[in-house]
């Protein structure tokens, strides 16, 4: 066998480690600008929100926390965004631990254009229970009566306008999960667009076809595609130019390692540890 | 402050990061700050939410609550051997609320309403539309059979468990390809934030420390 093959079959780990930081590293310093086009699902999304009047309710739920972020979180941005500059008003819900927390991230991330908590934003912070939960906040949100910050909702004036969930014009929750239990409490009440990692695709698509979900966007990938409809490039597009590149490369150390597999002689073949 | 916090950033992802060249100390230590303070979180969380759900409506008189509360701390007679049984009670409370919320809602939304999605009126649709609506309905079919064990998968039955199998091994590889897709965004995401001023710097102090430790260990043997 070639000298090079059997470096590349002796020290496979090391290769893949360091073409794969290459690739997530080259498009930091050097961006290679892949040209990005929107899905249909995106578009559908993007044409929905922007069909709303200014003032309109929207309840965004976040539930992923801070491991998840790079997955699902320029995405929730893109949309976000869309929302504050629609000046639509936005309650923010969580139904796991992290999601206060990572809410006013995301809101320190974006440009919320002067919005004021309790008129044009409130956080409600934590809701216990998973399903549970979730269920008893569908049949009746006023069941809550503090936001995150542990003051009475009835001071302001976002809250006011709220009586049942079907005030809102939209749930938009964003997770990593299964999208089951979101749709099992929420479905038929309002319309729900799911922004979701994109592991969870096919596991959401299902749902989307039935009609139960309005539309969804696939994490990261789906917010470079809501960036480029807003016209605001941002840290979703950049990440998606080290995706494409760093998938091409894997692409080609897959091809290679079949390669150097069929160059091995037969039985000679090292088991993977 | 703003660099201070960029660069503590940047050297605790550094530190996590350290274990693909080895297991070492600073890897350690990473992993016991995020238990610490993701605990730390979860405490903090857990006791604002029940003084935002349990302690200020009691305090105003919502007096009913002390049901639900008995239930929870029921839970903790677990560790006490005599009283153990009574745990089962508040399991048995938190189970079939959960059980009630989730089944009562799986009929009408998770059979009828996917059900829906099989009715086709063809006057109305496409050839895609057409061609989609067979795809789903022949990998929703078969699937299914492949799980009916009432009767062997020999002949025909064979046949409809195979393609069922085939389906759902197309299903898994999409969902596994965009698994992987969606991980390299954690690399990626931290490789962006490494790339900026200061913590750039990091790079170089953290390759000098690795080439130092080969040298080291070359040395010792």
């Amino acid at each position: 066998m070639n000298m090079s093959w059997k470096f590349l079959s002796d020290n496979y780990r090391q290769v893949i480690f360091i073409v794969v930081l290459i690739g997530c590293f080259l498009p930091a310093f050097r961006p290679f600008g892949f040209p990005i086009s929107a899905s249909a699902q995106t578009e559908k999304t993007y044409d929905f929100l922007q069909g709303f009047n200014k003032g309109d309710l929207v309840l965004v739920d976040i539930d992923y926390g801070p491991n998840a972020w790079a997955e699902i979180g320029p995405g929730v941005n893109a949309v976000v965004q869309h929302l504050f500059l629609k000046e639509l008003k936005i309650v923010f819900v969580s139904f796991v631990v992290d999601g206060p927390a990572m809410t006013e991230k995301l809101l320190s991330e974006i440009d919320t254009r002067g919005a004021k908590y309790g008129v044009d934003y409130v956080i409600l912070g934590y809701i216990p229970g998973d399903e549970v939960g979730m269920g008893s906040f569908a049949q009746n949100p006023l069941v809550i009566t503090k936001d995150y910050y542990g003051n009475d909702l009835n001071q302001y004036d976002i809250w006011k306008g709220v009586k049942m969930i079907a005030d809102f014009k939209v749930f938009i929750p964003c997770h990593i999960t299964g999208p089951e239990a979101w749709i099992r409490q929420f479905s038929g009440k309002l319309p729900i667009v799911m922004i979701i990692s994109p592991a969870a695709l096919s596991l959401v698509q299902p749902w989307v076809n039935s009609g139960q979900l309005y539309s969804m966007i696939p994490g990261t990938k789906g917010g470079a595609e809501y960036e480029l409809l807003l016209g605001k490039l941002g840290i979703a597009s950049s990440i998606m130019d080290a995706t494409t590149l760093t998938l091409t490369l894997t692409m080609v150390l897959i091809i290679i390692g079949n390669i150097v597999y069929r160059q091995e002689k037969p039985g000679s073949v090292k088991k993977v540890t | 402050m703003d660099m201070i916090t960029s660069l503590i950033v940047g050297a605790l992802t550094l530190m996590a990061w350290s274990m693909l060249y080895r297991e070492n100390k600073f890897y350690s230590l990473i992993e016991s700050l995020l238990i610490g303070f993701g605990m730390g979180y979860l405490l903090y969380v857990t006791i604002n939410t029940l003084n935002n759900v349990l302690v200020t409506p009691m305090a105003a008189g919502k007096w009913i609550l002390i049901i639900p509360t008995i239930g929870g701390l029921l839970l903790f007679t677990v560790f006490i051997e005599r009283f153990r049984f009574l745990a089962r009670w508040g399991a048995a409370a938190i189970t079939g609320t959960g059980l009630g919320f989730a089944v009562s809602r799986a009929v009408p939304v998770q059979i009828l309403g996917q059900v829906n999605q099989f009715y086709i009126d063809f006057g109305k649709t496409d050839a895609l539309g057409v061609a989609n609506w067979l795809i789903i309905s022949v990998t929703a079919i078969t699937t299914i059979l492949y799980f009916t064990f009432t009767r062997p998968h020999k002949g025909a039955m064979g046949t409809i468990a195979k393609i069922g199998r085939w389906s759902m091994m197309i299903a898994f590889g999409a969902t596994f390809g965009s698994t992987i897709g969606g991980d390299l965004t954690y690399v990626i995401d931290r490789s962006l934030f490494l790339s900026q001023y200061p913590q750039v710097y990091l790079l170089i102090v953290a390759a000098i420390i690795v080439l130092w430790d080969i040298m080291r260990r070359r040395n010792q043997t």
